[in-house]
């Protein structure tokens, strides 16, 4: 029955109804408007805080002290049946290598800072960090300081850092963990550089890698020695030739216990390696190869550059050819992994001859025919290269079960530096390598 | 974000409460099993796309006052995720066999993040807590009940990512992302009263 009190109560409803769907759009209007994304982002970085020391206490902090064990292996080099091992940053760790079967290690020198070394005579030469200095060593059991040139190496590993010659140098580098919290609206896309801090800059082992070129030359008496081909030093004569960043700087070392710096020269921000020939410099880098006339020995001329893609780039050389592995690597760039020999006759018109695949060279070293090349994790491999234009067929022998680095090969005795330490082996028939020593590196991790 | 969590916990432990004070006259009540499906749309700021959802819920209802527990799919701009959750009900409007109602679900939802990008290393991804608040209708039809509902989501997820160094020197910096998604949801669907 459609009574007044039934009107009534049907449009309270109605008006109740009405009100409910009002109340609800405007909720759902404030509900849509407060609908935003909110992202708390908390990234982690870690970035390298440098840690300084005076050149006053690094200077003071030679010393030669009984051996010790190798933790890291940088460059190798070979004088009068002496071992001077380099252990990166470190010092030398000297080992009697009369008996190869029995190398004896006899001293460490603490140099802090060293990365390179060449001898000449009985004078050792080393960097530590800005300083050259020249060690007596013609008593290896007694090996004393002779002399110093003081912050003759501008660019040393200071990672873009500048250092002050005259007050500190960066020995080390702090870990330090830092976290950012911050608010966003979601947005905000992943950024693929990490957001690495560069804060004071950031350190990278800038060291050249290793792969080293037979003992084209190994001298004896007051000659120099013989390094591996990832050597930054080399001796030319009665000059010392140093890379120094992109530069090169010259020491005149005719009288050995008193170096003079001499000449500095840029020549390019890639170089790695130095390799010396008759009057000539090859300098490796990562995009080419650079070669020098030092005919006359204080001012290098460059005769000529031979560009190649970029990788890392040891090199050695004999009358006609230079021998150059390129690999590719975090550190070198690149995608090219393979030999390249490069027709050297006419210095300033280097041409390539033949190029043949590699797993990963790195250092080689070459004894009359003989070309040993070390193949990163394939090994150690050697090759017949009495025809250039036919290598690849005479592979000699080829050790898989060892990661190899550089070579020195030098009168029948193949010294090898690897990840798992330092080998020496008897190449008397290249056919049949035969293991002679072994000095194991001991992690420091 | 823990505001609203506190809210919606009153308004939630306000008819709990009373609930219980009544409970001497529950057992005179019957108790009843009700299950529905409801689906539709999540709705946020322009630019972060709309996502749907889906979820079933099954329960008992004494009196106005409904609990129970359900599982669903949600699908947001960057995230895919299950969330299980337990639902608290109230009818607070009856108009005849239909009534207004309030509704607060809470739980957790695993979740999957769809975009991902290719040059990320030690990527991590996790889930988080689930809340919403509705506010709903429902017509009862013979043994059916159709639902209306709308209401505010709160979603949380995270996750975590490294950065490709070129080089190895330094350890590579890690960012862990907690993204709180907020969505408007409008839901139709059905049940068993």
């Amino acid at each position: 029955m459609d009574t007044l009190e039934n009107r009534l109560q049907k449009r309270m409803h109605v008006s109740l109804y009405a009100l409910l769907v009002l109340t609800m759009l405007l909720a759902i209007s404030i509900l849509l408007e407060s609908c935003t994304d909110q992202c708390d982002i908390k990234s982690e970085y870690v970035y390298l805080e440098p840690v300084y020391t005076t050149v006053e206490e690094l200077r003071a902090s030679i010393e030669v002290t009984d051996p010790d064990t190798i933790n890291n292996v940088g460059q190798i080099y070979l004088k009068d049946n002496i071992l001077f091992v380099n252990d990166p940053g470190k010092g030398i760790h000297i080992i009697d290598n009369h008996n190869p079967a029995h190398p004896t290690p006899k001293k460490f020198l603490k140099v802090p800072g060293n990365f390179d070394m060449a001898i000449k005579g009985n004078t050792l030469y080393a960097d530590s960090y800005v300083d050259l200095i020249a060690f007596d060593i013609s008593n290896i059991n007694s090996i004393k300081e002779a002399g110093r040139l003081e912050g003759i190496f501008k660019n040393y590993k200071s990672f873009g850092i500048a250092t002050d010659v005259n007050c500190c140098v960066i020995t080390d580098w702090k870990e330090k963990r830092t976290v950012y919290l911050s608010e966003s609206d979601c947005d905000v896309n992943m950024q693929p550089w990490g957001g690495v801090y560069y804060e004071g800059g950031i350190a990278f082992n800038l060291a050249a890698d290793a792969s080293s070129k037979a003992a084209v030359n190994p001298g004896s008496g007051s000659g120099p020695g013989v390094g591996g081909s990832l050597a930054r030093f080399t001796i030319n004569g009665d000059h010392l030739y140093m890379l120094d960043g992109g530069d090169l700087q010259v020491a005149d070392i005719s009288a050995e216990n008193t170096p003079v710096a001499k000449n500095r020269s840029y020549i390019s921000w890639d170089i790695e390696t130095i390799f010396p020939y008759k009057k000539n410099l090859f300098i490796g880098s990562s995009s080419g190869m650079h070669i020098l006339d030092v005919s006359t020995p204080e001012t290098p001329v460059k005769l000529s550059t031979y560009e190649h893609v970029r990788s890392c780039d040891p090199v050695v050389v004999d009358d006609k050819y230079a021998y150059v592995t390129l690999r590719s690597g975090t550190t070198c760039q690149g995608f090219t992994n393979q030999l390249e020999i490069i027709d050297v006759e006419n210095l300033r018109s280097p041409k390539l001859l033949k190029t043949y695949p590699m797993t990963n060279p790195h250092g080689l070293g070459i004894d009359n025919t003989t070309l040993f090349i070390c193949d990163g994790n394939d090994g150690l491999k050697a090759f017949n290269a009495a025809d250039i234009n036919t290598i690849d067929k005479n592979l000699l022998a080829h050790y898989k079960e060892i990661n190899a680095r550089d070579v020195i090969p030098f009168n029948n005795t193949l010294i090898m530096v690897g990840e798992d330490g330092l080998f020496q082996y008897d190449y008397t028939n290249p056919k049949d390598i035969r293991l002679l020593s072994t000095i194991a590196i001991y992690d420091e991790d | 974000m823990r505001i609203r969590i506190l809210l919606l916990l009153s308004i939630c432990i306000g008819p709990s409460a009373s609930a219980q004070s009544d409970s001497s006259v529950v057992s005179k009540h019957k108790v009843v099993y009700y299950n529905n499906i409801l689906a539709g749309g999540l709705l946020g700021e322009s630019g972060k796309g709309s996502g749907f959802t889906v979820s079933t819920t099954h329960g008992i209802r004494i009196n106005r006052f409904s609990i129970g527990a359900g599982v669903g799919f949600d699908s947001y701009f960057d995230w895919k995720t299950v969330p299980v959750f337990g639902t608290i009900e109230v009818d607070f409007a009856r108009l005849r066999k239909n009534a207004f109602f309030v509704q607060i679900n809470g739980g957790y939802a695993e979740a999957a993040r769809v975009r991902r990008e290719e040059w990320i290393t030690d990527y991590r991804e996790y889930g988080g807590p689930m809340m919403s608040y509705m506010l709903g209708y429902k017509m009862k039809a013979e043994k059916f009940s159709l639902y209306i509902l709308a209401g505010q989501k709160f979603q949380e997820a995270h996750f975590s990512y490294g950065i490709p160094l070129w080089s190895s020197f330094a350890p590579a910096p890690s960012t862990t992302i907690e993204e709180s998604m907020n969505r408007l949801v409008v839901q139709l669907g059905f049940g068993i009263h």
